[in-house]
């Protein structure tokens, strides 16, 4: 069965307390479930939220019971959000991006098993791209033009940490 | 209904604290992968969740890297532990757990500044918990 774009609803009934999120279905088996092995998971944060999936840093908490037929209802929501109390903001929340959906699952477990190879990074940012460093540095803004002039549309940017951090306080 | 039955209801994600070495030690910060967009560009970074931010704020360069133009960086003061700080301001679309929102972000010169996911916008969007004792934060897709 092909794929059915659904959104859980708001409310007291079998979908109350969950996602306001897009979820991809398919045979009624919602999304949700794919990552529900119960192992870890990775990242998945910039995609869609079907993609989430095993790894080490997220996990789904709550499996999506919703049938089909409960939870297409993108009626429903409308009317929940809450403004935002910034008064000169005027945010408007895009439940569809424009942003390309690209996962980073390759790259943040890459990453994580390459510690020592990355130590040579130390204090630098690194562009990642799958399982390579595609350019590297101190200046975010070089590094990551470097990246886009190898080829590297959305560069995924980290910095590799020197060992001894500086304590964050604001 | 106990607790963890609770955290279920609400939040939908559950994420590990990532253990920073410092000069003080130890430390776990919450940090999610995120994207930044600004017209057609976008980049993707690591970002700490920091409830006593005002604005998401990361370094000027992350601008650059933006193309973000001069013109649209709203030129104020701002303050962090150093004091008033000169920071620069504009909309861009920030995007993190599949969703996107246009919010406020800063923008510090500071090459060494830790990127940091604030209150504006998204946290009217989004609901964050945080139980540090097991290494666990829990973000709710909605309000």
């Amino acid at each position: 069965m092909a794929p059915v774009l659904v959104r859980p609803r708001y409310g007291t009934g079998m979908g109350a307390g969950r996602s306001s999120e897009d979820v991809v279905t398919d045979g009624g088996v919602t999304s949700n479930e794919y990552s529900g092995s119960g192992l870890p998971i990775y990242g998945g944060v910039l995609g869609e939220s079907e993609l989430y999936y095993t790894g080490e840093l997220f996990s789904p908490l709550s499996k999506a019971t919703e049938s089909i037929t409960d939870v297409i209802d993108l009626e429903a929501e409308k009317g929940e959000e809450l403004g935002d109390s910034w008064s000169f903001a005027t945010p408007t929340e895009k439940i569809e991006s424009a942003v390309p959906v690209i996962s980073r699952e390759t790259e943040i477990a890459w990453v994580a098993s390459h510690s020592e190879e990355l130590a040579q990074f130390e204090g630098q940012w690194i562009v990642v791209d799958g399982q390579r460093v595609v350019v590297n540095g101190y200046d975010f803004a070089e590094v990551t033009k470097d990246a886009r002039s190898s080829g590297v549309e959305i560069p995924y940017v980290i910095r590799i940490e020197t060992g001894e951090e500086r304590p964050f306080i604001g | 209904m106990n607790a963890q039955s609770e955290i279920r209801l609400t939040f939908q994600r559950s994420a590990r604290f990532t253990s920073v070495r410092t000069a003080q030690g130890m430390c776990l910060r919450p940090i999610l992968p995120i994207r930044l967009s600004y017209g057609g560009k976008s980049v993707d970074l690591n970002a700490m969740v920091d409830t006593g931010a005002d604005f998401s704020t990361f370094d000027i360069r992350v601008a650059k890297s933006l193309d973000i133009p001069d013109d649209q960086l709203i030129l104020d003061n701002g303050t962090t532990l150093g004091g008033k700080t000169k920071m620069w301001y504009c909309p861009i679309t920030i995007s993190l757990m599949g969703k996107s929102y246009e919010c406020r972000a800063a923008f510090v010169n500071n090459p060494d500044w830790l990127n940091v996911i604030g209150r504006d916008t998204i946290f009217s969007k989004m609901q964050f918990a945080f139980r540090q004792s097991i290494r666990q934060f829990y973000v709710a897709l909605q309000p």
